[in-house]
């Protein structure tokens, strides 16, 4: 039984994917066919990890209710011109890019067989072939919105803006990562936070945390 | 001659931008500015709270009964928020070590001598005089101004937040326009900021921090007088990066109107902030815009 809990356990707990730098040769040595495709974006909203049980998640969500009200009215456009911005750079390094336009349902897509390490655990083939691409940048947001920290009631900080989730380039010969970043944009909000109903503080937070993704991902491409 | 045309040709660029600048609203003929009644001026370092807080993390709470718990929580629920304030003094004195090789001059600094240097920076079209904390009320438009300085951690640019109220002529029971002016101050890009700022018993420091103060003073002044357009009836909110220091940072504002490199933008909480652009051309007509 406890032999099964464990296995179990350890098959659910994915590795964490490490990071991996881009080399100067990945898209310096010569021009490649490039797609840029974003997955599929989460609507902004309120996460507060460290209230784990049943009754800290009911108490920290009834007394969050007015700040999720909000949180999820935030918009998420400026997130999407990621992926122009992106695509600029490359074409000014003198690549071949395409930008797929529409959302990529990354969960959807078939698991590799042959993972590796630094390697994509999903098979992104398909797409490479109905674009002639021999490289995709994914730009894969899995939290957007407020964060803010738990111990168990409790609150252990103030909320913060927060853009979360990775951004890498496959190879698509081998599925290798060319680059792999991971993005964990967290700011606070000048002075009080705490002004319903528009937390207009915190909102100017979520806005520069989105600024700030913008800036990890591009710094790399300058 | 040449010292007094270039010294003109300042005085003439600095009046047109900073009119500019502040909205090509008209100033009141004749309006005073009441000191605070603090003598020193504030100056803080720029501090950054994003790395503020503690992870997430459990706690089992042994205690038995609803009651128990409930004292438990509050029990650990008071060490955490005492814990999380301490932390939050620390960032600020840490960030206020930014100052240090500044306290002489800065300690120094007075609101008067300020006050009087920022409006002889105010526009010359507008007759303003200044009035200490008890005296006498005078007729015309008064402003109430409470500066509060900040350096950036690289030393490299001023930061004021001013807290202004500004009364119309025959009613000062109630505030016309009320609200906190945010002026960044472009980078010094000078290798050696120390002795840039200090230079001359701090002259740099103290010119800056009245451009600074002359520009809040003249944004607010303008609002008031010409009647600021209503929030709806402006610009739609974007993101707007400026430099704050020499990093750029991003605000989500209104833009009001940009000119001289600088931007006047209306933030999420409805301050006013003029910042200065990203990559904005060196125009000769704006010498001495902060």
């Amino acid at each position: 039984m406890v032999l099964c809990c464990v296995a179990l356990l350890v098959g659910c707990a994915a590795p964490k994917q490490a990071a991996v730098p881009m080399s100067a040769s990945v898209l310096s040595s010569q021009p490649v066919r490039i797609g840029v495709v974003m997955s599929t974006m989460p609507k902004a909203d309120t996460h507060f990890p460290g209230a784990g049980c049943l009754l800290c998640i009911a108490a920290v969500t009834v007394s969050n209710t007015a700040l999720t009200a909000h949180v999820q009215t935030l918009p998420t456009d400026d997130l999407l011109t990621i992926k122009d911005d992106v695509a600029e750079r490359l074409r000014k390094k003198g690549h071949a890019v395409t930008v797929i336009a529409a959302p990529l349902d990354i969960d959807a897509l078939p698991d590799r067989q042959d993972l590796k390490q630094n390697g994509a655990r999903k098979d992104f083939s398909a797409l490479g072939r109905q674009y002639q691409l021999d490289k995709l940048l994914v730009i894969h947001f899995t939290k957007v919105g407020v964060n803010r920290n738990y111990n168990s009631y409790i609150p252990t900080g103030d909320p913060q803006g927060m853009v979360a989730g990775a951004a890498y380039i496959v190879n698509l010969d081998d599925h290798a990562y060319d680059w792999y970043r991971a993005v964990r944009q967290l700011r606070s909000a000048t002075g009080n936070w705490d002004e319903p109903p528009d937390y207009p503080g915190l909102s100017n937070a979520y806005f520069q945390a989105v600024e700030g993704t913008r800036d990890v991902l591009r710094k790399p491409l300058d | 001659m040449a010292m007094l045309k270039k010294a003109a040709l300042a005085v003439l660029a600095w009046s047109l931008c900073a009119g500019a600048l502040a909205q090509q609203q008209a100033l009141p003929a004749t309006w005073s500015l009441r000191l605070p009644p603090q003598l020193a001026v504030a100056f803080r370092g720029l501090a950054n709270f994003d790395k503020s807080g503690k992870g997430a993390s459990g706690t089992t709470y042994m205690m038995p009964g609803i009651a128990g718990l409930a004292a438990a929580v509050a029990a650990h629920s008071l060490v955490i928020n005492r814990d999380l304030e301490q932390q939050k003094s620390e960032i600020e004195l840490a960030a206020d070590k930014v100052l240090l090789p500044y306290r002489p001059v800065l300690d120094a600094m007075r609101h008067d001598t300020l006050m009087a240097q920022a409006l002889a920076r105010v526009a010359p079209d507008s007759a303003a005089r200044l009035l200490a904390f008890r005296d006498q009320d005078q007729p015309g438009w008064l402003v109430e101004s409470t500066p509060l300085f900040a350096m950036t951690q690289d030393q490299s640019a001023l930061v004021l937040d001013n807290a202004i109220a500004v009364y119309a002529p025959g009613a000062r029971q109630q505030a016309a326009y009320r609200n906190t002016v945010r002026v960044v101050s472009r980078a010094s890009m000078h290798a050696d900021l120390e002795t840039y700022w200090n230079a001359a018993q701090g002259r740099q420091l103290k010119d800056a921090s009245a451009a600074l103060l002359a520009l809040s003073l003249e944004i607010a002044l303008r609002q008031a007088h010409s009647g600021a357009a209503a929030p709806a009836d402006r610009a739609a909110f974007r993101t707007v990066r400026y430099h704050e220091g020499r990093k750029e940072v991003a605000e989500r504002a209104q833009v009001l109107s940009e000119q001289c490199g600088r931007a006047l933008i209306s933030n999420l909480r409805g301050w006013l902030m003029s910042v200065p652009l990203p990559q904005s051309g060196a125009d000769p007509a704006c010498a001495g815009v902060p």
